[in-house]
């Protein structure tokens, strides 16, 4: 089936047979291989992408569910060279071993953040559930999450 | 850990929908998706055609004489946060922040959790426990069926393969009235072993029970009410000793398995433990007395 989707901004179109999922399609079809494939079955989080501005794994959308809608990718953030402010939290306070869980990370707190389910550390912690990391202890993940939600807070209301 | 291939139809109309149901037998209904899509992925189920209703409206939550009535589609995510919500269904906001992870309660919906009947579904138990009706749609129309002759048992429902959950219909406990809902699992957001929710009134002088409806996830192949404790609270003064004896009540009602991972023996520890907290928690609300 054809699908439309925005990716990152950029409108594409794809054919893509019904029994694919999201994740499958960003990355075997459009070489989006920002989503990581963990699991496939939406325990990890590691495919999280933000569809229609709202935090999905991917591998539990089917791509023909996700037409005409917006997608992004944690490859959407960083502007060049400079990493998105929460990235630059993550990576200052060594939240970042392998790396594989990260994009999850960045988009389910970027969510968290953006609907205001991230307001103290108990909070982000829930907000994070289902995003397995296997390095960190998720310590330093919290503390990043934490750090960046107090920017936006004093950006909000100085 | 993919899905097998199969036809994927856009339903345009409730009609639409189990017109496809009727006639194909090996079609199936997918909204949210966050129990099939992995039940595909793990090869645990194999539709030959997906008729996607996500596009039909049927979400929402309307209160309609005395009743809930919330759109299938309604999802998780809406029940837990919205603040309208969870002032008119305290119990199912409660509920659905135990449902999976945020990006499962994104997606998933409310008449897909009743429909899949897993046995430890938080909606279902959460259904129980306001009891009411849902209303099925299929070729020969609409028809009610209440909620526990809806949910038949372990991943089984009284639907026919050509109907389709619209909406459920809950009926909202009266005024002085407290709820609660508690779940233990063995990892955050996986599978409950067991949990409990409680609707409980008071009388008018404040510290006896006139009404509790209790269900129970855990002890059997589904989420039940367990009449013992419900009967043994009405009329009775809320004292510790009643949420002992409430507790005691699920252990002799639970028809708990063994499964390969957890034994019976530890599920009826933690449904009774789950009923006592979700009981006491539900009448200090009920008094006020707890957030």
């Amino acid at each position: 089936m054809n699908i439309s989707l925005r990716l990152n901004g950029t409108p594409v179109d794809v054919d893509v047979p019904p029994h694919w999922t999201l994740l499958r399609t960003l990355r075997d079809r459009l070489g989006q291989t920002d989503v990581k494939h963990g699991c496939g079955e939406g325990v990890c989080g590691a495919c999280t992408v933000l569809l229609d501005g709202v935090a999905v794994n991917g591998c539990l959308v089917l791509a023909v569910q996700a037409d005409g809608g917006d997608i992004e990718t944690v490859a959407s953030l960083a502007d060049g060279d400079t990493l998105h402010p929460l990235q630059q939290e993550l990576v200052e306070r060594g939240a970042v071993q392998c790396g594989f869980c990260t994009p999850g990370m960045v988009l389910g707190a970027l969510e968290a953040t953006r609907i205001g389910a991230a307001a103290d550390r108990a909070e982000i912690r829930r907000s994070l559930a289902g995003n397995l990391c296997r390095c960190t202890g998720y310590t330093t993940i919290v503390d990043a999450v934490e750090a960046y939600q107090q920017r936006v807070a004093n950006e909000v209301s100085p | 850990m993919f899905p097998r291939p199969f036809e994927f139809v856009r339903a345009g109309s409730v009609q639409e929908a189990t017109a496809i149901l009727a006639q194909d037998d090996g079609a199936k209904v997918i909204a949210g998706g966050q129990s099939l899509i992995p039940m595909l992925s793990l090869g645990l189920a194999a539709p030959t055609c997906l008729i996607d209703i996500t596009g039909l409206e049927l979400d929402g939550i309307e209160i309609v004489d005395g009743l809930a009535r919330v759109g299938a589609l309604t999802r998780h995510r809406e029940l837990e946060r919205s603040a309208h919500l969870r002032s008119v269904l305290p119990l199912a906001a409660e509920a659905a922040a135990f449902i999976g992870n945020p990006r499962v309660r994104n997606r998933g919906t409310f008449g897909g959790s009743l429909s899949h009947a897993d046995p430890t579904a938080e909606l279902c138990a959460v259904a129980l426990a306001h009891g009411g009706r849902v209303v099925l749609s299929g070729p020969r129309g609409e028809r009610t069926v209440g909620i526990e002759e809806f949910l038949v048992g372990y991943f089984e429902t009284a639907a026919e393969p050509d109907e389709l959950l619209v909406r459920a219909e809950l009926e909202l406990p009266p005024a002085g009235s407290g709820t609660a809902f508690i779940e233990v699992a063995e990892r955050d957001g996986d599978f409950a072993t067991a949990g409990a929710a409680a609707i409980v009134t008071l009388d008018a002088t404040g510290t006896r029970c006139e009404h509790a409806r209790v269900v129970v996830i855990g002890i059997h192949g589904l989420p039940v009410r367990v009449a013992e404790v419900e009967d043994l609270c009405a009329g009775e003064a809320v004292t510790e000793s009643l949420f002992d004896a409430a507790a005691a009540a699920v252990e002799r009602a639970a028809m708990a398995e063994d499964d390969p991972f957890i034994s019976a023996q530890h599920r009826v520890r933690c449904a009774r433990a789950c009923t006592k907290r979700a009981v006491s928690t539900a009448f200090a609300r009920a008094r006020g007395e707890h957030p």
